[in-house]
Parts: structure tokens; sequence; C-alpha cells
């Protein structure tokens, strides 16, 4: 029964999940190892998660930093030289800016913008699935905004969350 | 007008998850936990200031409970029978009826002496079961301190808490005379620190190289040193005499779930199925399980030979018996609903493996808890490999431990039910099968050839 609603919640929500993941990390491999790895430990929980939809974003974006503190040896997005030559990712030019710019912002920050740009959440979701209020979403929004102001990334889409996220 | 940073969220989003809700099945029944040292607990589904309410709440319950465990310690070390002094509880067997039924010890949050899961440090020496580290479920940190249970008596007596800082990234090791234990500080400071078993005092050692940290890691004590190996794939050693660290040759693949052996000359390391994607598979599932050897000092670990068709595993573990490394996990080519046990073993030296006779057990459903390094041990007086059986999670009630005499080649199996946290430990000594539970630590007795 358990393992049903956690097979449901993987099928809806993974592939939304790996995206961030990967925006997150920079590091397709290792998004792909946090998400098994936060349904797998869901899965262990069974029944005892209420929301195993917030519960696995909530973890998998954990596990992922801490897989990324573990590689914290080697620059954290040196993965992006590698995304083109993987054969399972053949990204843009822009898509490995996106990728890069991301990764120059710190953990915290990345979090919330990548929620918003990739997962397509607004502060109240966001928030949601990160463990903290809308208005600490919103506060780590404007910080990201403003450190990436002026470089490639622009702000349509958090502007539109934010404009939505009240 | 659609922007570059639009352009490139589409793309993102139009590619592909490779993740497998099989790969998910896998991971599920695999022993080690993880990034389960990146400290990911099940908090529920609430977010906010709310929840932290909650848990502010949830520490003061908890303090009051072990103030009240304090007093009920202090009640049985007058009262309870096979009891003895100052931090010493009394333990209990259900497989021995002299022994004590369970004690009024609470499973109270932060109760030091509960079960240790997510792969515990334990060992065993002079009629002692040491278990140190894991987690109890009551913090997002593993616990740095631990217990001993004196086997005779089967008393427990709590080991002080290491002078390292609490982290989801301890390791250790039991070397046979003592623990030695790293973690690493919130700024990524690593630290070290030994406890012998016959001071029960605890001394800073050098602490690893940032290389080995942090992260979890699996361990094996090796003569006079220690060899590590992270889940990045990066391999040291730390040398006991000289109180020293040196980083190894990285392992050739990285793994979870993975075990490390010592032969008395050389270290195996044996990769569970790879992880990462993009999941290279064999009949649907990750590929089968390797194993490399490295004698300390040599520039590259070396392959070990394939398994042979048919008694290749997914999720494998590895023990030594003391002249063979046995491999034992679910048979590649199931399907997570229908498992097969299958294992070989492998003396050093030689070309090829040889396959183990089949288990007893029929085919079931390996989910939840089966193969992997905390379900699999050896009793080393008698070269018995002890398994825990397949099918744990979902009908452990009619299905007992499984022994594999490496010496015979015969299976037996037993009636023993072991108390299985997730990754916990299952450990023999003193002809007692033992899961590191201060109150109730002994499944039973090892049943004699």
């Amino acid at each position: 029964m358990s393992g049903d609603r956690w097979r449901d919640t993987f099928e809806a929500e993974q592939q939304r999940l790996w995206q961030s993941l990967w925006a997150h990390t920079g590091d397709a491999d290792l998004a792909s190892d946090a998400v098994a790895e936060a349904f797998a430990q869901g899965l262990r929980r069974g029944d005892a998660v209420r929301d195993p939809a917030a519960w696995v974003w909530r973890s998998a974006f954990r596990i992922a930093n801490g897989l990324l503190a573990q590689r914290r040896h080697r620059r954290a997005h040196d993965a992006l030289v590698d995304a083109r030559s993987d054969p399972m990712v053949a990204a843009s030019d822009d898509l490995v800016l996106l990728l890069d710019m991301l990764g120059r912002l710190s953990e915290r920050d990345r979090e919330v913008i990548v929620l918003a740009l990739v997962g397509g959440f607004d502060a109240r979701e966001i928030g949601a699935r990160l463990g903290i209020g809308a208005g600490a979403v919103r506060v780590r929004l404007h910080r990201a905004r403003k450190r990436v102001q002026g470089q490639w990334i622009d702000e349509p889409a958090i502007q539109r969350d934010e404009g939505s996220a009240s | 007008m659609t922007t570059r940073q639009e352009l490139a969220v589409d793309e993102l989003r139009r590619t592909s998850s490779p993740v497998q809700w099989s790969t998910v099945l896998e991971r599920a029944a695999a022993s080690a936990g993880p990034p389960s040292g990146s400290g990911v607990k099940d908090q529920g589904s609430e977010g906010g200031p709310g929840r932290r309410i909650l848990l502010a709440v949830a520490v003061l319950v908890a303090l009051v409970g072990v103030l009240v465990w304090r007093g009920q310690q202090d009640h049985i070390v007058q009262t309870g029978p096979g009891v003895t002094v100052g931090s010493t509880v009394a333990t209990s067997s259900s497989a021995d009826p002299l022994v004590p039924a369970p004690t009024s010890l609470p499973s109270a949050t932060g109760n030091p002496l509960a079960l240790r899961s997510a792969l515990p440090v334990t060992g065993a020496a002079g009629g002692q079961y040491i278990v140190w580290g894991g987690e109890d479920g009551s913090s997002e940190s593993d616990r740095i301190d631990g217990f001993t249970i004196d086997l005779a008596t089967r008393t427990a007596t709590t080991i002080d808490a290491a002078p390292i800082t609490a982290s989801s990234y301890t390791s250790g090791v039991w070397t046979g005379d003592e623990l030695v234990v790293w973690s690493v500080t919130p700024d990524g400071r690593p630290e070290a620190a030994a406890w012998r078993l016959d001071s029960r005092a605890w001394r800073r050692v050098a602490a690893p190289p940032s290389e080995l940290l942090p992260g979890p890691s699996t361990s094996v004590a090796a003569g006079s040193s220690i060899v590590t190996v992270t889940r990045a794939g990066t391999a040291g050693a730390y040398d006991r005499t000289a109180d020293r660290w040196a980083l190894l040759p990285s392992v050739p693949a990285t793994s979870f779930g993975e075990s490390l052996v010592w032969t008395g000359s050389e270290v195996i390391y044996w990769a569970t199925a790879y992880y990462g994607g993009p999941y290279p598979t064999e009949a649907g599932r990750p590929l089968a399980d390797r194993g490399w050897r490295l004698r300390l000092g040599e520039r590259e670990w070396s392959p070990l030979p394939e398994l042979p068709e048919g008694y290749r595993t997914t999720i494998g573990s590895a023990v030594w018996d003391g002249s063979r490394v046995v491999v034992w996990g679910t048979a590649t080519g199931g399907n997570s609903v229908e498992d097969v046990g299958v294992g070989a073993s492998w003396r050093p030296g030689d070309a090829s493996w040889t396959a183990l006779p089949p288990s007893p057990q029929a085919a079931s459903r390996g989910f939840n808890g089966t193969a992997g390094s905390q379900t699999v041990t050896v009793d080393h007086e008698s070269g018995v490999v002890v398994l825990v059986p397949l099918d744990l999670g979902q009908g452990v009630e009619g299905r007992g431990i499984v022994l594999y005499d490496t010496r015979t080649g015969q299976w037996r199996t037993t009636d023993l039910k072991p108390i299985v946290g997730y990754a916990s430990r299952l450990d023999v000594a003193s002809g007692l099968v033992l899961v590191p539970d201060a109150t109730a630590p002994i499944v039973g007795p090892l049943p004699p050839s």
C-alpha cells in the first residue's frame, strides 16, 4: 500500500525533481543519485511520511547538498565541464551557461532559484518543499536576484513567481 | 520575446530523467545508507516556523525524557536482577530464560541504549560487544556515544561521547582493541579520536585529510592500519602506530552499500551495483557487483575475477571467513518481487569464484532489506556465514537467520529472528548472534554445526 503511494509520487514528481536537482548541482549523475536515494529513503519510511511529495523534494535537495559537500575538494560544478560529453546529456551552450551561473550562487539561494525557475513553484510551494516559510523564500529570491543582477540570468520567471506568491 | 534563459530552462525541462523505479527499489533494499550520511530524516510534511516550534517542543520533551530515564536507570540499578553499577543497566535476550525480560528502559528519543541504525561501528573483544555511533532517530546527527555489552553478565555500560563533533558524517572502525572514529565540524574541519576498551577512555588522534570527509564511508581494520573508502571513491589509510593518515589510490568504481574486507595481507573492496547515471544495467537491473584488491603500498587496485554466470549478485555483500571472501546477494535478473539469494566464494590467488550451493530460501520479495554489509557476518570461530533472510521487511516473522558453513558447503536454517533497524548491523561473538540494541542485544545462540 505504502509502496503504491511512493510509486505514484515517483511517477508524478521525479522528472521535475531530477531536472531541478540537475540545475541545482550542475551534475546529472549526482541528481540521479539524489533522486533515487531520496525515494529509496522515503520508501523505507513508508506511511510514516504524511506528504511524500514535499518530503522527497526536501530530502533530495538535502542529499544533493550532502553529496556536493562530499565532493567539495573539487569545484562543485566541475561536472559542468563533463555535461556536454555525457552521453545522457548533450547540453546546449545556453544551458551550460545557466548551470554555470547557478553554480555561482550559494546553495541556499540556488535552491529557491531552481525551484522557481525549473520547478515552476511559487514561494509557498517552495517553502513547503524546503521546510522554510514563504517569507524566507522571498528573501532568498530577492537576495539571489541581486547577486546575479547584470549577469546572464535574467529575471522574468522569478519576477512572476514573486508576484504570485503572496 | 524568448530569452536565452528561457530557452535554457525549456531545454532542461525537456531532458528526461534517467532514474528508474527499479533503481529506487534496489536502493531501498541496499544496506548502507548514503546519503543517509547526509542526515536526511523523515520530518513529516510540515515546513516553516511551525515545524521549528514543534521541534523545540520535541527537544524539551526529550530533555525531560532523559531526566526521567536517568531516574529509572537509578531504580533499575538498585532493584533489577543481573544489574551492576554506575551507568550499567540490565539487558535481555529472548533466547535466554535466565535473563530478565526487557527492562523498563524507555525507547524514548535520545536513549543512548536504543537500537542503533545507519551502520553503527560494532565489534567484539574480551567477552564484550562494542557498539558506537549510528543513528537512533533522535537527531539529524549520528550519535557519538555508544555502549558495551558484557556477554557473560548480559549488562550494558555506556561509552562516553567521543571528543569529536556530532555530525551526519561520522565514521569509524573497531580494530580489536580500540575504536577509531572521525567526523567533521560544521566549518569542514576533520576531527578524530580513539577509545580503548581497557581504559574506557577517549583520546584525540590525528585527523583524516579533508579528501576523506565528509560523507559516508566504509572502513576496515587492516593490521595496524585502518583503510577507509568514501562514497566518492577516495581511499585512505590510518597508521595507528604512527598516528598518521595517508591517501591510497582511489577505488576504480564508486558504489553504494559497498563492503571492505581485510584478508590479512590485502584489502578487498566490493562495489555493489555501480551508482550514478546512466545506470549500466544487466537484465534490467544495475550492473552486477564487482571487486578489487589492494596490497597496502601498491599503486593501484587489481580487479577480482568476475562472479560466475548465474551467480552474479546485485547489492551483494562481501565477508572474510578467514581463508576466503564470500559474497552473497540477490541474483541479477530478478524483478524485486521474486528475488533469489545467490553467492560465491573466492580464495586469494584463485582464478575464479566457486559458486555457493543453492540457498534453502525460496525466492521471495527481497525489497526493504536483504543483502548488505549489515546483514551478513561471519563467526570466525566456526567459519559460518550468518545471513539475514530475504524478505526481511515483508515477512520476517516467518523467516529466520540462515547459516552457510564455508568448510562443509552446507546451508542451515534457524528460528532466530533478528531485530534490525534501517542499515543496522548483525554480529556474532561468543557464540551469540547480536544486534546493536542495548535493551535486547542477543538474538540468540548460534546453533552448533
